[in-house]
């Protein structure tokens, strides 16, 4: 089935061309007439991004591998490290009912099924399809997709549901008296395997709790605008988990001494 | 193949191209809730215009085609399209005959039903909140169907 498709989408893939056509001439356009005032303006705020950016970096390569360390003590197989690709997202329009949106690059980049996919604020959602030349995205927002993520401030896990509204995503399954208020960052928990742990999603918008029911209504704001999004970063997890310390070298429990 | 039948040939698959096009072309969403099934409503005019050469199968690999365009699973769309195409093989000598604004009862009764089927075939996947907005773009088909089937006309007389 996956290869009758493969081969008529060689046949659509054109016409989606077509369609993608005016916005993509449209960013050409705006990019080749830039003014040379508002080339060096760019230049200079991105120089200062990627200064602080570079800056935050240094911290990170320490504490990563201070994480694995203290990981590898504990036992734990954990991932870390994780490769990622920029596809752009094709203007067409796939179905009314649904949230998903068509990428520019598919299975000849090597994308599949279930790869989360982010841009710069958070995470925007998976891959659904890929065929060669374009790959499908199910956005966090439709009604039938759910992530799970915990609240960043106390590590409460949760799950996060689509509302089916491109700026909201429900939080059913939090009880009344749960921890949690508006403003808290919700990322990825890393549970489920699909989305790698750690990555932002949304921020708590409102809590109501409903004392005559067992749970309270929770909505969120995606961190990633997803209405306006234009390039993105498909994200392999690294598989291979981190080689635990040698087992005769590591402390157990039983003996106590000191490391 | 007479030249004719050749330029006539590449029409049908020029206008099938453009209404393919219409069906992903993006859309405020509250247009995109009406916007009508394009490719449904030219492969009709195709359809009741040439009933002898343009049939069944044609049906079957165009409703493939809106499939992989829309990432649905394959043959949402052929079976609704089929069902609109018997249905317009059938029917053909009789909508020839009779006048535009009965024609457009037929149409809207033959849109009616795929969407139902594209609906049903839907709701076997994965359960769908009742939404009678469902069913706008067998209505604004409707509306469309005098514009689609007078501009494909002329355009077709021209060829010839």
């Amino acid at each position: 089935m996956d290869n009758t498709r493969n081969a008529l989408s060689l046949i659509t893939y054109p016409l989606e061309r077509l369609v993608n056509l005016p916005p993509q001439l449209n960013q050409t356009l705006t990019d080749s007439l830039l003014s040379y005032q508002n080339v060096v303006d760019e230049n200079t705020r991105l120089k200062e991004q990627q200064f602080k950016a570079q800056t935050k970096l240094l911290k990170l390569a320490a504490l990563e591998k201070e994480n694995i360390r203290l990981q590898a003590l504990l036992g734990n197989s954990f991932t870390l490290g994780e490769q990622l690709l920029s596809a752009e997202v094709l203007s067409i329009n796939l179905a009314p009912y649904e949230h998903t949106i068509a990428l520019n690059k598919g299975s000849r980049f090597s994308i599949h099924k279930n790869q989360p996919v982010l841009n710069i604020n958070g995470v925007v959602g998976q891959v659904t399809r890929s065929t060669p030349m374009r790959s499908e995205v199910l956005l966090i927002t439709d009604p039938s997709h759910a992530i799970p993520v915990q609240i960043n401030r106390n590590g409460l896990y949760t799950i996060a549901v689509g509302s089916g509204q491109l700026n909201q995503l429900n939080l059913p399954y939090l009880p009344n008296n749960s921890d949690i208020q508006p403003g808290d960052l919700l990322i990825t928990s890393g549970l489920g395997g699909t989305f790698p742990q750690g990555y932002p999603v949304a921020t708590v918008k409102t809590v109501t709790s409903q004392p005559d029911k067992p749970f309270a209504i929770i909505t969120a704001t995606p961190k990633a605008q997803l209405d306006r999004i234009r390039e993105l970063l498909v994200v392999w997890s690294d598989s291979t988990p981190i080689p635990l310390l040698n087992p005769s070298k590591t402390p157990t429990p039983q003996s106590n001494e000191p490391d | 193949m007479s030249p004719t039948n050749q330029l006539n040939y590449i029409f049908y698959l020029g206008s099938l191209s453009l209404a393919f096009m219409l069906r992903i072309l993006p859309l405020p969403p509250s247009v995109q809730l009406i916007a009508p099934d394009w490719v449904l409503l030219v492969l009709i005019y195709w359809l009741l215009s040439e009933p002898h050469k343009i049939g069944i199968f044609h049906a079957f690999l165009i409703g493939l085609l809106v499939d992989v365009l829309t990432g649905r699973i394959l043959g949402q769309h052929p079976s609704g399209y089929i069902f609109a195409a018997y249905l317009c093989l059938t029917l053909h000598k009789r909508l020839q005959n009779i006048r535009l604004i009965q024609q457009c009862f037929f149409i809207f009764f033959i849109l009616f039903i795929t969407q139902s089927i594209i609906l049903w075939t839907e709701i076997f996947q994965h359960p769908l909140p009742y939404n009678t907005a469902f069913w706008l773009p067998a209505l604004s088909g409707t509306l469309f169907w005098p514009v689609i089937k007078y501009l494909l006309r002329r355009c077709q007389q021209g060829f010839h």
